[in-house]
């Protein structure tokens, strides 16, 4: 299969914090963009996750949100929100926010959470589900099949405390006109269904 | 700055940028792609039951069929259900093919020997070709067609040391690849 049920994050965040820094730096050197950015509600100067030497790629989100989910994950809650999906000539870009809600006793890690395989810090396991039509949407990528995701990259790079959120898209071929509502489907967090594509 | 616990992490990610400018391209492209301006961006749409993948850029199209749809075991004589598949084929690329060369590609999986793979790749293939030319005789393509053999698996063949019937599946066969207009 693609998706690779991610067992490791569990052990590395049980271990003590400073695993992460092993964790973390393996697999996504090769990446080449910013990670996405953090948002926090009340920044200390010690919780800054944002990069500011570079922009994140993804759209902004224009307010909203299409659909929403909570879940627990290595014994955090998260909040799902799937804030847009929109179809651009031959491309159509999900944007989607995780907010970390509570639970834990540090910081929620997103490491490979969201990846197509393991050691994939990207959010390409994310994929689109046309049930009407059969047919399923991988990330697009640069280049060909092995090239980079059209998406966010860097997720190892993402720490969520209590209250951040962090903002995250992917980018698909656009759903024939008549399909106005598809299925996505996240690694370990479960399907949204027919979420509107404006 | 970077958050605390990611901020070793993330200096080695940027060491190693910095060190092998190749790495920067994925960046741009990526940027770019937000931007709208999209150049080399390669969609990938397959069918639930995995029977059929579409890789599309902006110059050309690569469907691939397993061969499971198309054939029976060991065999290189088309299915009535792969007659139906190649029919589908044919009418995109009559629709949106920009004439040219279409190519088509057999591969196995690694049962058997390599040169009885090679065998069976270069025949299945042949048989594709067949089939499209005859339902497009009246369009302005040519074919060629090649057999790669068990020499380049999709996905392992084996996984931790077992044999993989799902990525054997997937491996065995048969991509057409044809020019689109722009």
């Amino acid at each position: 299969m693609m998706r690779a049920v991610n067992v490791v994050v569990a052990a590395a965040l049980a271990a003590v914090p400073a695993a992460c820094d092993d964790a973390g730096g393996t697999g996504d050197a090769g990446e080449g963009t910013p990670p996405p950015v953090v948002e926090s509600p009340a920044p200390d100067g010690a919780s800054d996750g944002t990069q500011t030497n570079t922009p994140a790629p993804q759209p902004p989100p224009e307010g909203g949100v299409l659909a929403s989910r909570d879940v627990q994950a290595e014994g955090y809650s998260l909040t799902i929100d799937i804030t847009e999906l929109k179809r651009q000539g031959q491309s159509a870009t999900l944007s989607f926010r995780i907010t970390n809600t509570g639970g834990g006793d540090s910081f929620w890690s997103m490491y490979e959470t969201l990846g197509a395989e393991s050691s994939d810090y990207t959010v390409s396991g994310v994929v689109l589900v046309d049930p009407v039509n059969a047919q399923r949407y991988l990330v697009a990528r640069s280049g060909g099949e092995d090239g980079p995701c059209a998406c966010s990259q860097q997720t190892s790079d993402i720490y969520l405390y209590v209250g951040d959120s962090a903002e995250f898209f992917a980018t698909y071929a656009a759903p024939p006109p008549d399909v106005t509502t598809i299925n996505v489907e996240f690694p370990t967090f479960g399907a949204f269904t027919d979420v509107p594509i404006s | 700055m970077f958050r605390s616990p990611s901020t070793r992490a993330s200096a080695a990610v940027l060491a190693a940028l910095a060190a092998v400018p190749l790495l920067a391209g994925p960046a741009k492209a990526q940027s770019e792609d937000a931007a709208g301006v999209v150049e080399d961006l390669h969609f990938f749409v397959e069918s639930l039951d995995g029977t059929e993948t579409e890789e599309r850029s902006e110059t050309e199209v690569t469907v691939t069929l397993t061969s499971d749809v198309l054939f029976d075991v060991d065999e290189s004589d088309l299915t009535a259900e792969a007659r139906d598949r190649l029919a589908s084929v044919a009418e995109q690329i009559r629709s949106e093919g920009a004439g040219g060369v279409v190519t088509i590609a057999g591969h196995t999986d690694d049962q058997a020997g390599d040169s009885y793979n090679q065998d069976l790749s270069e025949r299945r293939a042949e048989s594709v070709r067949a089939e499209l030319a005859g339902q497009l005789s009246d369009v302005d393509v040519s074919f060629e067609t090649v057999g790669h053999g068990e020499t380049q698996p999709r996905v392992p063949n084996i996984v931790d040391g077992q044999p993989n019937d799902e990525n054997r599946g997937k491996n065995r066969r048969v991509e057409i690849t044809y020019d689109v207009q722009q």
